[in-house]
């Protein structure tokens, strides 16, 4: 089990570090390069949900990258209706082997604390997100709370 | 010895002050003779400018030695400066065919062609004969001179030079004298510099002696050579462009034939010196010694193979010297410094000694250019205030020099004489020279010298271009390898602009030389580019090819054997040498240091007659010369029409044999006839192939005929372009499993071998024999295959750099993999030899890459091993038997073909697929109209704003209901030549095409809107063939 080698130990380590706003990690015994997970946002106006990811790693993992895709709706001007996101660290032209998983997520959390209009997949939330920050929080709040799954409590 | 020297060269500027040096029109301004000097000097003041001139290096006239041989007791006659000598033996004749002997063609004063026979390199008579050329224009000028410099070379004509060269300048001397003219010689000059440049330039003694023992017989071939080869290839071109530009540059040339000075080598630093010291306004009325040791140095091979020759230690010391001389100046002489100069001199002497015999073993002998140095010298005189003028003086001179160097080696090459290793390291240091100059590519150049410079070029021997190639591919900075090629694309333009040409510039000696220099060149940039460095052929276990046993063998395989003998015997003639030396594998190289389009010349690709020039290739090989072994110049379109013809002349071959087989009662069908029905093409056409492949491979290379069971459509090309179109569509197709797509996520998805495919090597092979059999039929097909597929095509193994177009992000991340330096690696990659990777169902597979791969964990010290083996995995060992099914197919039909020696892999792609730009105007520019249209006609103007205005799905729709194939041909849309004819006045009717012919019949439709609906419903609805 060679290309998964590593990522037995990532897993192992990411689930040992006891990650606050990445939890509830699933793994399916018989294929390790599928990953699913809660992510829980701690800014405005994505706290008041959980969102369910699911990470898709490549036969050749690390040598090409990994997927991310949302299985929760979200209202957010970087991923799309499908939950496909547009994070730079793991496209194709950025991606380095030496990074790891765990990197990959905090990078996602981040981007999904911060959105970055500048690059959107979804050009009238980001044109939203710009001019009218108000309602767009509101929107992003509603759809966390109607789509989001419940934060664990602890 | 040394002290010696040095008193000798002062005496030596001492009598010049005093005396001059008998020539009346010497424009030295010490020299008494000159007229520039009119004061008196005192013999005390004499000897302080002699001195002082000889700290200063100044120059001596040439007229001198016997001045020195006066208070020397004639040491420079003795024997042992004969080396130096530059006696040379010239023959003049005159208008009445009269010969002269003298000392020196450019001081010659006969109106006359001069051949001078240079006795020390029996190799510089031609050189002479373009000396010759230019004392022919200027030697009515110079007449009036004769009195002045007659009466010195009287007073040379030395006892001993008599008696060493009698017995071959006898015959000619006593030819002269029964002429009725005057013969002289002249023992000339003791160098100024011998102790300094003795060793630079220095002949081996042993070679005069041979010269100086060669028979009477050789001095009159020599003189044959002078009347019957020059002016063949050189002498008219001299004539033209001395026609041209020396009325201009009369005086110039009148002024440097008269100088002769000491200046036997160019280099940076004497370069500049002289440099600073002309400034002077006017060039041609200063004494201008800038200008004469340009042209010395510039027109002669041996001292332009000393010039410019990379030594970093004389480098400094040079410019050192320089500066103690500025000092010297100032502060007033004595005699002790003098002596201290004398030591100085002596020891910077011994030392340069030194440095020679080091520089020499470190470069195996090979001259260094000092590249720096040279690119400052060249442009040092490009930024003087006489530019134009000294790079018309040198463009004189290096015409001179290439005429010399072609006439020299082509007559050693037709007598062929062994040609002394120094003279030709003298020539290929020469034209290195010149190669690097930076105003090469000025038209002005181009038109006057790189005609000279090739031909020069090709004349050498194989092993110098060779040379000359490592030299460009490893010292040229790329800026300069494009500007000689942009310097052979103009000479080449040039030439087939200006002159009238026969179609297969087979004769077009200054293109074919262009030609042959750029394939140097080519060569070069390959050389610098970037190359695999453990290249392997792929080693493809060839096919087992149905043997035929020998009781077999049938009689119309004889009979074949009888008829196809007229093949060129066998591959290795068409290898080329030039390549061979420098062990060239084209396949080897990934990417030229210049793209290979920029060696396309698209004037003579369009002007060229292939099929002569096929048919030259075909015949002779490499031994003649053929625009097919040079295809590097040739547009792919070009190269198409030459892998057309190969195709053409092999299947009238087979059409042929099947005449005759007819008449001798064995008929057989010209064409490869196949009948399939269209809703079983793939098998229908498995079966038959399968069938003629196994009995008769040699069928294939007759022409395709398909015919689709049930439909009338006889095939003149469209039917076969139909049954590519729908047979690959079918083979392709993921769901047929034969094919997986890759890079679906990224823009450019491409097919790739299943390696679990169920089915069997035969489909694979039927795959390869389309592919070939489109290529040989000339038709495009519909597939997107990864570069890899046409290298492994061409032969080659791939290797992890082919990862790069077959899957990008795989090779940027194995590509970080051996770029990662820190020693974590192991943690952090945690990667060991064996590979995961998804099959064509989405399942994981596993593979070690070595025996136990598992266990063996990649670190810094293997992991470019795990790299090229992954690769060879990917590319290689997984796809094996699909690919060599595949290989094997194609093979068949292209077999013993061109396809290797003409194509780069990229350039096979594109015969395959077609180009990929896709401009429809570039089609309406050149399609024909018949019936009654022609461009202005509103039908056709509504069919091209429909056509335009298409998206481009239904472009290629249009495409292939008009022509069959929705691929553009190889040169873009405009090679397809569509035909649009009137089919009738407005009517219901919808458009028909004949695919074939590229013709599509428009009725005339009355509205734009009506045109559209028509021919949009039938460009949808069209599959199949039939009457209407």
């Amino acid at each position: 089990m060679a290309a998964t080698r590593r990522l037995q130990k990532e897993l192992a380590d990411i689930r040992d570090s006891g990650l606050k706003s990445f939890r509830d990690i699933q793994v399916d015994e018989t294929n390790i390069l599928a990953w699913q997970g809660l992510i829980l946002p701690e800014n405005p106006p994505y706290n008041k949900g959980a969102f369910r990811i699911e990470i898709n790693f490549p036969a050749e993992y690390p040598f090409k990258p990994p997927k991310i895709n949302f299985k929760t709706k979200i209202y957010h001007p970087n991923i799309d209706e499908k939950g496909q996101v547009c994070l730079p660290i793991i496209s194709a032209e950025n991606w380095k082997p030496a990074t790891k998983a765990d990197q990959v997520i905090q990078a996602l959390i981040a981007l999904v604390n911060d959105p970055e209009p500048e690059h959107p997949l979804r050009a009238e939330l980001a044109e939203e997100y710009l001019k009218d920050r108000k309602k767009f929080f509101k929107n992003a709040e509603d759809y966390a709370k109607k789509f989001g799954e419940k934060r664990p409590s602890d | 010895m040394k002290r010696d020297l040095a008193k000798k060269l002062i005496e030596r500027y001492f009598y010049l002050i005093t005396e001059g040096c008998g020539n009346g029109d010497c424009v030295n301004d010490y020299c008494a003779s000159s007229k520039r000097c009119t004061n008196v000097v005192s013999a005390n003041d004499a000897a302080a400018i002699a001195i002082q001139l000889f700290r200063l290096d100044a120059r001596l006239c040439d007229q001198h030695p016997m001045k020195v041989a006066r208070t020397t007791n004639n040491p420079s006659v003795s024997g042992n400066t004969l080396h130096d000598a530059n006696t040379s033996l010239a023959c003049c004749s005159n208008t009445q065919d009269t010969l002269y002997l003298s000392h020196d063609a450019c001081v010659q004063t006969n109106p006359c062609t001069v051949f001078q026979v240079n006795p020390v390199h029996t190799t510089d008579l031609s050189r002479s004969l373009s000396d010759a050329q230019i004392t022919q224009t200027t030697s009515t000028c110079s007449q009036t001179e004769s009195g002045g410099s007659s009466s010195s070379f009287k007073i040379v004509s030395a006892e001993p030079m008599t008696k060493e060269h009698s017995p071959f300048i006898a015959p000619i001397e006593s030819m002269a004298q029964q002429e009725g003219t005057s013969s002289q010689f002249s023992k000339e000059e003791v160098n100024e510099d011998v102790s300094k440049h003795k060793d630079d330039h220095a002949n081996p003694p042993e070679q005069n002696n041979s010269t100086n023992h060669s028979t009477n017989k050789d001095i009159l071939d020599r003189l044959d050579v002078a009347s019957l080869e020059i002016p063949e290839c050189v002498l008219h071109e001299v004539e033209d462009i001395n026609l041209t530009f020396m009325e201009t540059m009369k005086n110039t040339i009148k002024h440097i034939a008269s100088i002769q000075n000491g200046i036997k080598y160019l280099n940076e630093t004497n370069l500049i010196e002289l440099t600073k010291q002309q400034n002077g306004p006017d060039p041609c009325k200063d004494n201008n010694e800038l200008l004469s040791a340009l042209y010395h140095v510039f027109s002669t091979p041996e001292a332009l193979g000393n010039s410019f020759i990379k030594r970093p230690l004389e480098h400094k010391k040079d410019l050192l010297k320089v500066l103690k001389h500025t000092k010297n100046l100032s502060t007033s002489m004595t005699k002790e410094k003098i002596r201290e100069m004398e030591i100085e001199k002596e020891l910077d002497d011994n030392s340069m000694d030194e440095d020679d015999e080091v520089e020499g073993e470190e470069v195996y002998g090979e001259k260094q250019l000092d590249i720096e140095g040279l690119a400052r010298a060249y442009k040092k005189i490009n930024s003087s205030n006489n530019n134009e003028f000294y790079k018309n003086v040198l463009c004189l001179a290096i015409s001179s020099l290439c005429a010399k160097i072609t006439v020299e080696l082509h007559y050693f090459k037709s007598k062929s004489f062994p040609i002394s290793d120094k003279y030709l390291e003298d020539v290929l240091h020469s034209l290195k020279i010149i190669y690097q100059m930076p105003w090469l590519d000025d038209l002005s150049f181009v038109e006057r010298i790189v005609p000279r410079l090739v031909a020069a070029t090709c004349i050498l021997p194989v092993a110098e271009q060779a040379k000359l190639a490592r030299f460009w591919s490893e010292m040229s900075s790329e800026n300069t390898l494009r500007r000689i090629l942009h310097c052979l694309q103009e000479a080449i333009t040039f030439q087939l602009i200006s002159t009238e040409y026969d179609a297969t510039f087979q004769d077009e000696t200054a293109v074919v030389f262009a030609t042959k220099t750029m394939k140097i060149l080519y060569y070069a940039s390959i050389m610098a580019g970037e190359c695999d460095t453990n290249f392997d052929n792929e080693d493809i276990k060839q096919p087992e090819k149905i043997e035929k046993k020998p009781e077999n063998v049938r009689d119309e395989d004889l009979l074949q054997d009888i008829l196809i003998n007229t093949r060129p015997k066998n591959k290795t003639s068409k290898t080329d040498p030039l390549a061979e030396v420098l062990n060239i594998n084209i396949l080897a190289c990934r990417t030229p240091l210049i793209p290979i389009s920029k060696f396309y010349n698209e004037l003579l690709s369009d002007a060229l007659e292939m099929d002569d020039d096929y048919q030259t290739w075909r015949e002779h090989g490499n031994e003649k010369f053929s625009y097919m072994s040079h295809s590097f110049i040739l547009t792919p379109s070009t190269k198409t029409l030459g892998l057309y013809y190969d195709n053409r002349i092999r299947m009238y071959e087979n059409r042929r044999f099947c005449l005759i087989q007819t008449l001798i009662g064995q008929p057989t069908h010209p064409y490869l006839k196949l009948k399939v029905r269209r809703e079983h093409v793939v098998q229908d056409a498995l079966v038959e192939l399968e069938m003629v492949a196994m009995q008769n491979p040699s069928d294939l290379k007759k022409q395709l005929a398909v015919e689709f069971d049930g439909e009338q459509g006889v095939d003149e090309g469209g039917v076969s372009k139909e049954f590519f179109h729908l047979i690959v569509e079918e083979l392709f197709n993921p769901d047929y499993g034969m094919f997986v797509i890759m890079n679906s996520e990224s823009g450019n998805p491409t097919y790739w071998f299943n390696s679990f495919s169920f089915e069997t090597a035969a489909q694979y092979s039927l795959i390869g024999l389309i592919v070939g059999l489109a290529i040989y039929n000339n038709v495009i097909l519909n597939i997107n295959l990864p570069m890899v597929v046409y290298r492994k095509l061409l032969g080659k193994r791939c290797t992890f750099n082919d990862l790069q177009d077959w899957n990008q992000e795989l090779y940027n991340g194995l590509k970080n993999l051996l770029d990662y330096e820190e020693d974590d690696i192991e943690e952090m990659f945690m990667q060991t030899f064996r590979i995961c990777y998804k099959d064509a169902f989405g399942e994981i597979v596993y593979h070690d890459l070595i025996d136990n791969g598992d266990n063996v964990t990649v670190n810094h010290m293997n992991k470019k091993e795990f790299v090229d083996k992954y690769a060879d995995f990917l590319l290689n060992e997984s796809i094996g038997v699909q690919f060599n099914a595949f290989y094997r197919g194609f093979q068949n039909v292209m077999e013993e073909s061109p396809l290797q020696y003409l194509f780069w892999p990229e350039e096979l792609e594109q015969i395959v697929c077609g180009s990929k730009v896709f401009d429809m105007s570039e089609l309406e520019e050149t399609t024909l109209y018949e019936g009654g249209y022609h461009k202005d006609t509103e039908v056709i103007k509504f069919f091209w704003e429909f056509a335009h205005a298409l998206p481009r799905a239904s472009q290629q729709k249009l495409l292939q209901f008009t022509t069959g194939s929705d691929r553009v041909p190889v040169g873009g849309l405009g090679k397809l030549k569509l035909t649009i004819t009137r089919n009738g006045s407005d009517s219901d009717r919808l458009p028909t095409a004949h695919t074939c012919f590229n013709i599509l019949l428009l009725p005339e439709y009355s509205s734009k809107d009506k045109l559209d609906e028509r021919l949009s419903k039938a460009i949808n609805y069209a599959e199949g063939f039939g009457m209407i």
